[in-house]
């Protein structure tokens, strides 16, 4: 940990005569400490987790673009008879590394980067519980997906489909290397998850600000944090299946040999108890996201908070029971199947609590459609549709007649699309001016939401339809002799859910443009102001971008909501409540800047997250070529856990170029 | 020592399995604390080894594990 | 004497417990100008240590990895051939012994923990030490069982209980070496006094790990070893 300590009027005296005299850095031998707060070095190795979430963000937008290409090369190969722009390996190979990309290098990550900017600043703290396991888990996630992604220059990506079921997935019937380094590829994206999730609990648990308690925090702060249990538990189990299938494929285990007895629901089992909680872990932040921007819009609070958070707590519970009716469809037996199905029936409760409580949020507000609104409604609408469709699949016996249909593909696309993404969008649209300082142009944005929105619709609209018609889920071609006749022809409804991509595809270059008009060079966007919204909750009591150190100093919560008691006081009289501006945003802000804390601690900046999360991939290539790499991955790891154990706290004077003498008060690493 | 060279039969199998338990009890609470510290901790690694529990029962039942 | 035993280790669990609420208070104190801790000089809302929640949450994950694991074994224990089963393979009075060297390694680092509690590193060194060579012990005893079964004909890949168990026994194994590791580079910081009196807990989050992997063998050593001389 390392000191930054704000020029304050009177000297802090105690700190003086303790400090130590500056002497030759002695943790990296000859390497100084990565103390820059500008150029690459200030990115590679912060450990801020603003700058994290911010890296988060970009390159999960990259790999959303990626996935977004993988789609467009899906459908483009079904948009007429006999498509010819994939062969069968080549699609199948696509769809899997689609699904893929956009589930845990899109969507997680995603998810992860607005947890790692926007948890530690509606608690109120200046940071992560452990910083530098933050930055670990950045690389590890940034390194895992890469790894993942060289396969298709390294004989082809793997083509299993998302759940990758073995033993379809073992090595007589995926020969190349794809299965191995999909499994291994989520093996080291699972420890960032991990990492990641362990930091986050403690940080929501343990560094909130005072007087916020559980139930006066934010309600995205909830979410994600119903998330990251989420994710503590759910791994694991995933562990568990890629080592099993790592062990079948590289070294010669059994486990999926079914000539040897060996049951091929084993697998099935592993992967959707992890499976399902993961749609949970995809949905939820969005969840967390509306309900920010709901009540924002609607100058109302959210409707019955604590059902809200409830709910999503339920959701998380619940989550766990339902896990096999991704298998009513593999043999289970009737009493697991009638379990099953009312327990997934049960989970549709609360969902349906959330939809009814954003309704009656909305419901009398002063209503303001800008695009984050737009959206958050989006996501209503759309993702009650999926929600539906959902519940169709809950009836274990119309489930039969979907599953492997393009009906599923249409089911899961609606909620994780029309759910996830849509909120996420949301939250770009919301946050951009807190993030970046800067509003995003409404009328761009606009085009962005329409264009999505009609993109979707015609995507995974017709995929009702030619589901049910029963068009197979992953056929890599049809023909025109069996596409049927009339409303119901599979060529026209292929032909629709292509062009729809391309809809969504110019829809999200939109956002694209949208970004390049607001931060190019000569842009003539002005700052954002500090408060645009006439938000509600503590992330805004700061300046926008917020300082390193988040906070002038330490807020005080006294209700949900901070924000917005600080600015508006009631004077109704009774149970009658009527609300009256006394301060705006930027006023509170002011104050809080007025009385700002005299000394503020931050973590220093370190190489060894970078370092330990580099070995994780060489030692993957080494399961995969050779052995030797193994042990020199290994190696890297070591040196990296002792480098990390012995870094000391602070970083020292002599890091500092030039070097700081011992009590001047500028050792910062930022413009205070 | 002596219990095993009794042999109690059909009761072997929960009297084994009960002795696990105890003993894996006896662990957590005393050598890891859990008994005197705070709540928060047992709370947390009991979600994990209630949940660990629940979903491992529930599949190994559709694979008629306990059925016999 | 086992009855003194016992009324000391808990006497010591809870005097370590209110110390280490203790230190965690003393940090909330300095908060503002003290520059070590975890939480970089703030405060902790629930008074609780970071490092420890994270540890129990931690172990709570692992769990359902040892449950993954152990499920696996259990589906897969009868497919095996003929004469390369449990009943046939299985040393109990050996395996046995093993498991009491384990259990016994978790006692020494109740030992370890009191000691380095009172501050009393000399002690705190030695039993640590001794909790490692019994580990290593363990692992000694783990590595000649498995050249035992294998000159038998059991290999990783003879059947579907062979590679369950193997896999199950051996990421036991390794947790148990990550527990040895722990322990000599806590021994090593504990010499070069990186560890003070005061972050004795250090050494408490290296017991609770130390004593997870135990309760896992606890689990291992009865429904894997124990449960194959069911008539």
């Amino acid at each position: 940990m390392a000191i930054i300590e704000r020029p304050t009027e009177t000297p802090d005296v105690t700190n003086r005569g303790t400090r130590p005299a500056p002497k030759a850095s002695t943790n990296y031998g000859y390497l100084r400490r990565p103390v820059e707060t500008t150029g690459w070095r200030s990115w590679a190795f912060t450990v801020d987790h603003k700058k994290i979430g911010i890296m988060y963000g970009a390159v999960a937008m990259f790999f959303f673009i990626l996935g977004g290409l993988e789609a467009a090369l899906i459908r483009l190969q079904l948009a007429g008879p006999n498509g010819t722009i994939l062969s069968a390996d080549k699609y199948n190979q696509m769809f899997t590394m689609h699904a893929t990309t956009m589930v845990f290098l899109f969507v997680m990550p995603m998810a992860a980067a607005f947890a790692n900017y926007f948890i530690p600043l509606q608690i109120g703290a200046r940071d992560v519980a452990f910083p530098r396991l933050n930055a670990l888990s950045l690389w590890v996630f940034v390194f895992g997906g890469v790894f993942l992604n060289t396969s298709w220059f390294l004989g082809g990506g793997a083509d299993g489909g998302w759940f990758m079921y073995a033993p379809n997935s073992s090595v007589p019937f995926s020969p190349t290397n794809g299965v191995d380094f999909w499994g291994l590829g989520l093996q080291i994206t699972g420890i960032a998850s991990l990492v990641g999730a362990i930091n986050l609990i403690v940080t929501v648990l343990n560094m909130r600000a005072p007087g916020m308690s559980m139930m006066k925090m934010p309600i995205f702060t909830w979410m994600a944090f119903v998330v990251q249990m989420l994710l503590l538990f759910a791994i694991p189990v995933i562990t568990v299946a890629l080592f099993l299938l790592m062990f079948q494929r590289s070294f010669g285990a059994q486990f999926f040999s079914v000539e040897a007895g060996a049951d091929p629901l084993l697998w099935q089992h592993l992967f959707w108890i992890f499976g399902h909680p993961e749609v949970y872990i995809l949905v939820l932040p969005s969840f967390g996201i509306i309900s920010e921007v709901l009540p924002v819009f609607s100058k109302k609070p959210l409707f019955g908070y604590p059902f809200v958070v409830f709910s999503g707590a339920a959701i998380g519970f619940v989550g766990w029971g339902v896990w096999a009716h991704h298998m009513f469809a593999s043999g289970l037996g009737p009493v697991s199947v009638a379990v099953f199905s009312v327990a997934t029936m049960a989970i549709a409760v609360p969902t349906g609590v959330k939809i009814i409580n954003w309704t009656l949020t909305l419901w009398g507000g002063k209503l303001t459609f800008t695009t984050a609104m737009l959206f958050a409604v989006g996501l209503i609408v759309q993702f009650t549709i999926g929600g539906l469709s959902g519940v169709t699949h809950a009836v274990a016996p119309s489930d039969t007649q979907q599953t492997d249909t393009y009906y599923i593909v249409a089911h899961f696309h609606y909620v994780i699309f029309g759910g996830a993404v849509l909120g996420l969008f949301s939250g770009f649209y919301y946050w951009w001016p807190k993030v970046f300082g800067k509003l995003l142009s409404e009328s761009l944005g606009k085009w962005n939401f329409w264009l999505m929105i009609a993109g979707m619709n015609l995507t995974f609209g017709p995929m009702h339809i030619i589901g049910l018609q029963g068009q197979p889920r992953r056929m890599y071609r049809w023909t025109e002799f069996r596409a049927g006749q009339g409303f119901f022809n599979l060529g026209f409804w292929n032909l629709v859910a292509t062009i729809g991509t391309f809809v969504l595809g110019v829809g999200i270059l939109f956002f694209l443009v949208n970004i390049w008009v607001t931060h190019r060079p000569n842009s003539k966007t002005p700052p954002a102001p500090a408060d645009p919204w006439d938000a509600r909750s503590l992330e805004w009591i700061t300046s926008s971008p917020p300082k390193e150190y988040n906070f002038a100093r330490t807020p005080q919560v006294s209700a949900l909501d901070e924000f917005f008691h600080r600015k508006y006081e009631d004077v109704g009289e009774g149970d009658k409540h009527e609300y009256v501006q006394k301060m705006t945003g930027e006023e509170v802000i002011q104050f809080e800047e007025d009385n700002a804390d005299p000394n503020i601690h931050l973590p220093a900046p370190s190489y060894w997250p970078m370092v330990l999360a580099l070995a994780l991939p060489v030692m993957a290539y080494g399961v995969i070529y050779n052995t030797l790499l193994i042990v020199a991955g290994g190696a890297i790891a070591t040196m990296a856990m002792f480098g990390w154990a012995l870094e000391p706290a602070d970083a020292e004077a002599s890091d500092f170029d030039p070097p700081v003498e011992g009590d001047e008060t500028s050792k910062e690493l930022s413009n205070v | 020592m002596a219990v095993s060279y009794i042999d109690i039969g059909p009761l072997f199998l929960p009297v084994l399995l009960g002795l696990m338990v105890v003993k894996f009890f006896m662990v957590v609470l005393y050598f890891m604390h859990i008994k005197f510290d705070n709540k928060l901790f047992g709370r947390l690694f009991y979600i994990g080894l209630g949940l660990a529990v629940f979903v491992y029962a529930a599949a190994l039942s559709t694979f008629q594990f306990f059925a016999g | 004497m086992s009855d003194s035993l016992i009324t000391e280790t808990v006497k010591d669990a809870v005097e370590i417990v209110k110390d280490h609420a203790d230190d965690v208070h003393v940090h909330d104190v300095h908060a503002g100008d003290d520059h070590s801790g975890d939480h970089g000089g703030h405060h902790t809302s629930l008074g609780l240590s970071n490092t420890k929640l994270a540890m129990w949450l931690f172990l709570g994950s692992e769990c359902l990895l040892f449950g993954g694991l152990i499920s696996t074994y259990m589906l897969y224990r009868n497919r095996h051939s003929e004469n390369l089963g449990p009943d046939q393979l299985w040393d109990i009075p050996f395996t046995s012994a093993t498991s009491f060297v384990l259990l016994t390694s978790s006692l020494t680092m109740v030992l370890a923990v009191s000691a380095a509690n009172r501050k009393d590193l000399r002690n705190a060194k030695i039993y640590l030490s001794v909790t490692a060579l019994l580990g290593g012990l363990f692992l000694a005893g783990q590595i000649y069982e498995f050249t035992v079964f294998y000159r038998e004909g059991l290999g990783f890949t003879t059947s579907l209980f062979s590679s369950s168990f193997f896999t199950l026994t051996g990421f036991h194994g390794v947790h148990v070496s990550i527990g040895i590791i722990m322990l000599v580079a806590l021994i090593g910081m504990l010499s070069k006094e990186k560890v003070s009196g005061d972050d004795a807990e250090a050494v408490e989050m290296v017991g609770l790990y130390w004593h997870f992997v135990d309760i896992v063998w606890i689990i291992i050593f009865t429904v894997i070893y124990l449960i194959e001389f069911i008539k």
